[in-house]
């Protein structure tokens, strides 16, 4: 094979369905506003809903949203009178859902604010679908799709003294091609809360606990001394996959397989063209790439802490 | 991710391949990442490839190209006339290359 095609640019755009009917007249009593990077979103809604939301989201590091300007996004949550318990999300004055129970209303406008963020912040900044961490100013980018542990690993990791950036959204400046946090919490999934138990002994108890239509999900926010002080500069990405009962191995891989998944997981690279093709590959050249094989937590976690302090 | 060139080749004269000027080349390792700019579209090429690639200057000749490549991967002139032709048929089909 001589001449191989990149056929996939990309993750899909998160591009929740969208209704016609507009936002009544606002009732809401309430709001609160939600940062990442320069993205803004204001929420508008009862003011108890809006309590528990704003638990959900950690607060961004001040020195990533300097460059935040006006509001980029409009929520809005209406309690649905015809049919009580029921709520319809709305995003800058259009519907994107009625939710039903309550218990899922938190989770899908987290969802939506996150869609939202992913989708303004495209523009600006390289996005990968990746988990993304640091130890001493050494970036690890953790690319891969839906279920392969990035969540759980990067919350292992947090345990283990590491800094957070993401556990679901690299974020790369395409100035100076150097790792950004996305100020999200972690969304930890059943299996995950399970294997954390140990280590992250807040699941048990004091993190809220969601359900997101398919299952439930723990929100676990990042200790605020995780987050790095600065941009971390790209050290190592290493693609996970959670394979049950296989055996725990790191193996270094080439750049090209590294590259390969990052374009894969890439939101809107092609919206960057060359430039954003070429930026990337130059970041790349001072990483070092790995296939992490995970059965078990603890040894991922241990040979990731002896990749980064080699 | 990554799907080879299935399409029959189109056949393209390859007497002094030539990269197209708006094709971004990227060295990787001992590969090369091509970025075709106006339809938004990489391309990757394994290490002979790549070579190839880099061979093709506007002025050396298939011919003169295959030689390179025979002495490079220790082949006979022969083999390495059909590497370089199926080659630059898929740089060509995929519209990377002008003769």
């Amino acid at each position: 094979m001589f001449v191989s095609a990149w056929s996939t640019w990309g993750v899909p755009a998160l591009s929740p369905a969208r209704h016609s009917r507009a936002a009544p007249a606002a009732n809401a009593n309430s709001r609160c506003e939600v940062r990442v990077l320069a993205f803004s979103a204001r929420v508008h809604g009862p003011a108890a809903i809006l309590r528990s939301f704003r638990e959900l989201r950690p607060r961004a590091p001040s020195w990533t949203t300097g460059r935040t300007g006006a509001v980029t996004a409009t929520f809005e949550v209406q309690v649905d009178t015809p049919r009580p318990g029921s709520h319809q999300l709305f995003r800058d004055g259009t519907l994107l859902s009625v939710v039903e129970p309550p218990i899922d209303l938190l989770s899908a406008l987290d969802a939506a604010v996150n869609a939202a963020a992913i989708q303004a912040l495209g523009q600006l900044y390289l996005l990968v679908h990746a988990g993304a961490v640091a130890y001493a100013d050494r970036g690890v980018l953790l690319p891969a799709p839906a279920g392969s542990g990035k969540t759980t690993l990067v919350a292992a990791l947090l345990a283990e003294g590491f800094q957070y950036l993401s556990d679901e959204v690299g974020v790369f400046d395409p100035r100076s091609w150097e790792l950004l946090p996305f100020a999200k919490s972690l969304s930890v999934k059943p299996g995950g809360a399970r294997a954390l138990a140990s280590v992250h002994a807040e699941l048990a108890k004091d993190v809220p606990r969601l359900w997101s239509g398919r299952e439930l999900i723990w929100y676990l926010p990042p200790p605020t001394a995780a987050w790095p002080s600065g941009p971390v500069p790209l050290r190592f990405i290493v693609l996970p996959e959670y394979v049950p009962g296989a055996r725990t191995e790191l193996v270094p891989i080439g750049r090209m397989p590294g590259l390969s998944r990052v374009v894969q997981q890439s939101y809107k690279l092609q919206a960057h063209g060359a430039y954003g093709l070429g930026g990337l590959i130059e970041a790349l050249r001072t990483a070092e790439c790995y296939a992490l094989t995970i059965g078990q937590l603890g040894p991922a976690v241990d040979q990731l802490r002896e990749l980064v302090h080699g | 991710l990554i799907t080879m060139v299935h399409q029959r080749p189109q056949r393209v004269s390859t007497d002094q391949p030539t990269p197209r000027a708006d094709v971004a080349a990227y060295p990787v390792d001992d590969e090369i990442v091509l970025y075709d700019t106006p339809h938004g579209q990489g391309f990757v090429l394994n290490p002979t490839a790549a070579r190839i690639w880099t061979l093709c200057d506007g002025w050396r000749t298939t011919a003169a190209i295959a030689q390179v490549v025979a002495t490079t991967y220790a082949l006979s002139y022969e083999q390495a006339l059909t590497d370089v032709c199926e080659c630059l048929e898929h740089l060509g089909r995929a519209g990377l290359v002008t003769s």
